[in-house]
């Protein structure tokens, strides 16, 4: 088996892999309703990546994956970088629209998807598109030939034979190897460019903090095309680990997931703290169902501390707990292990200290260092967990700073005993269950809805949720969209945790002075109790 | 009327009383009308209008798409 040499330690991601499939070939790669051991999972991506090359692939070329989270998603996503190719991660569960505007963005040479969300997708007129594999077309129909790309079912390339002496492309630190669309304020998807040296900056330091070892199973919450889902692939492989990829149904059933930690044996469970609120709120977790978890990690957003207390006193006394810290342009760069004394106070966990190699910064607004005990200044992050800019973004001043290894993260913090804690946020950006949520970006797709004269987006923020309110006026009060039409139309336009919780006509939206848009005071209205938003949960019977 | 009851509930709690083309099959989790944290506040009200118990493994997102979804649930639970 060849591995390719490190250059100063660094491993690309995919020998990984590589190594685990010659090392532990009989061991699972993947738990749950389908299984796989190592060799067979290995022989697929082979296949798949032998024929994405014969399909034209070049290294750097992208693969876009729009499917729902099942182990083909992850087959897809390791041939592409079997092949130097770099993927870009769709959302299986988005709208056609926005996957529409992705894949604009990221110029796809192969596109992996289903039946039926390549029928959503109708005539695709990207130049760059050589390929469409369909996975559950087992045979071709002659209607899905459209002419200017090739149209091949699952069968084609789970039968490829690639060639045995075919030599993996060299990877260096530099070379891409995943694009990541976010929320984007203007109402763009941005597509956030992830080198192997990005991803070797945060699984070869994970490595070394967390003993891991091939008898680990991993649950994998977080979609793949969320940062988080990278720890849960690649610092698996890395051990020799499975993996249990929950899909979507299950990824808010609080039973189903429970029991899947019981029955597959979780020992590494890394997830958004939401998910893990909503588990305990509901009483599906006990330490009967907790016994085998070594690790738990949470990361994405603030961990309230009262379910993380509850939370804790449900997990094996030598079960750790992390909290990991980093905006999808630095992954994870902040690190910190919760003790007990953390556990008795009133605030949320310290997103902790940088990775070793990382350096983090905290500036004010005239750029300067914040010392003083209680200041809060903008976290910036340097060193080689930063990513190398956007995808096609004409933004000098952010690329060079990317390119410098320097992320402003738009997050303000604090020191306390030597640790950052998170503050708030400098902009109209939030996390909702972790995902990035630019309200530009909802407003944006609102704003083309017929009727609407004005629409403005804010969130309430308790510690229990986070409720995004918009406020609209119409053309016509008297023929005024309803309530569901405006939500229904966010259905066909954006994912659903950007869908507005609620929805509110005014005759007029607020106005500053200069004759913007008063966001203070519509947020102030939020917190009017007009609307009953109640998030809390009690046991079931 | 159990169906008529959790109209009226979820349009005055999550909707503003605003319940234009609201009915007992639009996918109230699809739209991020109720949120998987409200799902039990549904559950509560479900178990003071009917008495049914409703186990943690039936709290799914299919059980509570939708106004005849919960319905359906409960009919299915009164029966056993």
């Amino acid at each position: 088996m060849k591995v390719q040499e490190t250059e100063n330690g660094f491993v690309p991601v995919i020998d990984y892999l590589r190594r685990s499939a010659a090392k532990f070939p009989q061991r699972p790669a993947f738990v749950g309703p389908e299984e796989m051991s190592y060799e067979q999972f290995y022989a697929r991506v082979r296949r798949w990546a032998g024929y994405f090359r014969y399909a034209g692939l070049q290294p750097g070329d992208r693969v876009a994956i729009w499917l729902p989270k099942q182990i083909d998603y992850v087959v897809a996503l390791y041939a592409t970088m079997e092949c130097g190719g770099v993927y870009v991660p769709m959302d299986g569960m988005q709208p056609v629209d926005r996957a529409q505007k992705i894949l604009a963005g990221a110029e796809p040479a192969i596109l992996v998807t289903d039946s039926a969300r390549f029928e959503q997708l109708g005539a695709m007129t990207y130049t760059s598109l050589r390929l469409a594999l369909v996975t559950d077309f087992h045979k071709v129909p002659d209607a899905a030939a459209p002419g200017r790309f090739a149209v091949a079912s699952r069968a084609s390339a789970d039968a490829f034979e690639p060639q045995p002496e075919q030599t993996p492309h060299h990877l260096g630190p530099q070379d891409l190897a995943a694009i990541l669309f976010t929320s984007g304020s203007t109402g763009m998807p941005k597509g956030v460019q992830i080198s192997y040296g990005n991803l070797h900056a945060f699984i070869g330091w994970a490595l070394q903090e967390l003993s891991l070892s091939e008898r680990d199973v991993f649950s994998n919450h977080a979609g793949f095309h969320f940062d988080l889902s990278t720890f849960d692939l690649f610092a698996a492989a890395a051990a020799g680990a499975a993996v249990w990829v929950i899909g979507e149904e299950q990824q808010r059933d609080v039973a189903a997931l429970a029991e899947g930690v019981r029955r597959y044996g979780i020992s590494v469970w890394y997830s958004v703290p939401s998910i893990l609120s909503l588990m305990v709120n509901a009483g599906a977790l006990d330490t009967d169902v907790t016994a085998s978890l070594r690790y738990l990690i949470f990361a994405g957003e603030v961990f309230p501390i009262r379910p993380l207390r509850e939370l804790s006193q449900r997990l094996p006394s030598d079960c750790a707990l992390y909290n990991f810290y980093g905006p999808t342009e630095t992954n994870v760069c902040l690190y910190y292990r919760v003790t007990k004394e953390d556990l008795q106070r009133d605030m949320p966990v310290y997103i902790g200290v940088p990775l070793p190699g990382q350096t983090a910064l905290v500036l004010d607004e005239q750029g300067q260092p914040v010392s003083a005990p209680g200041a809060i200044g903008e976290l910036i992050i340097e060193g080689s967990c930063v990513t190398p800019g956007y995808r096609n973004r004409i933004d000098p001043a952010n690329s060079d700073n990317h390119l410098q290894g320097r992320h402003a993260t738009g997050d303000l913090v604090g020191y306390e005993n030597g640790y950052l804690y998170y503050h708030g946020r400098k902009d109209r950006m939030l996390k909702i269950n972790g995902y990035r949520v630019e309200l530009g970006e909802i407003e944006a797709a609102l704003s083309t809805m017929p009727g609407i004269r004005e629409i403005a987006v804010v969130a309430e923020i308790t510690e229990q949720a986070q409720n995004l309110i918009a406020y609209f006026s119409a053309v016509d009060p008297a023929s005024a969209p309803s309530v569901l039409a405006i939500k229904q139309y966010c259905q066909t336009r954006l994912p659903r945790y950007m869908i507005p919780k609620l929805v509110r006509r005014l005759d007029e939206l607020p106005k500053s002075r200069n004759g913007k848009i008063d966001y203070l005071a519509l947020k102030a209205l939020a917190l009017k109790p007009t609307v009953a938003s109640k998030t809390h949960t009690d046991p079931v019977a | 009327m159990l169906e008529n009851t959790l109209l009226t509930y979820i349009s005055e709690n999550y909707l503003g009383s605003d319940d234009q083309g609201f009915n007992a099959d639009t996918p109230i989790l699809e739209l991020n009308i109720i949120d998987s944290g409200s799902l039990f506040d549904l559950v509560d009200l479900l178990r003071r209008e009917t008495g049914a118990s409703i186990p943690l493994n039936q709290v799914t997102p299919g059980n509570f798409a939708s106004v005849r979804k919960m319905v359906d649930l409960v009919t299915r639970l009164q029966q056993h």
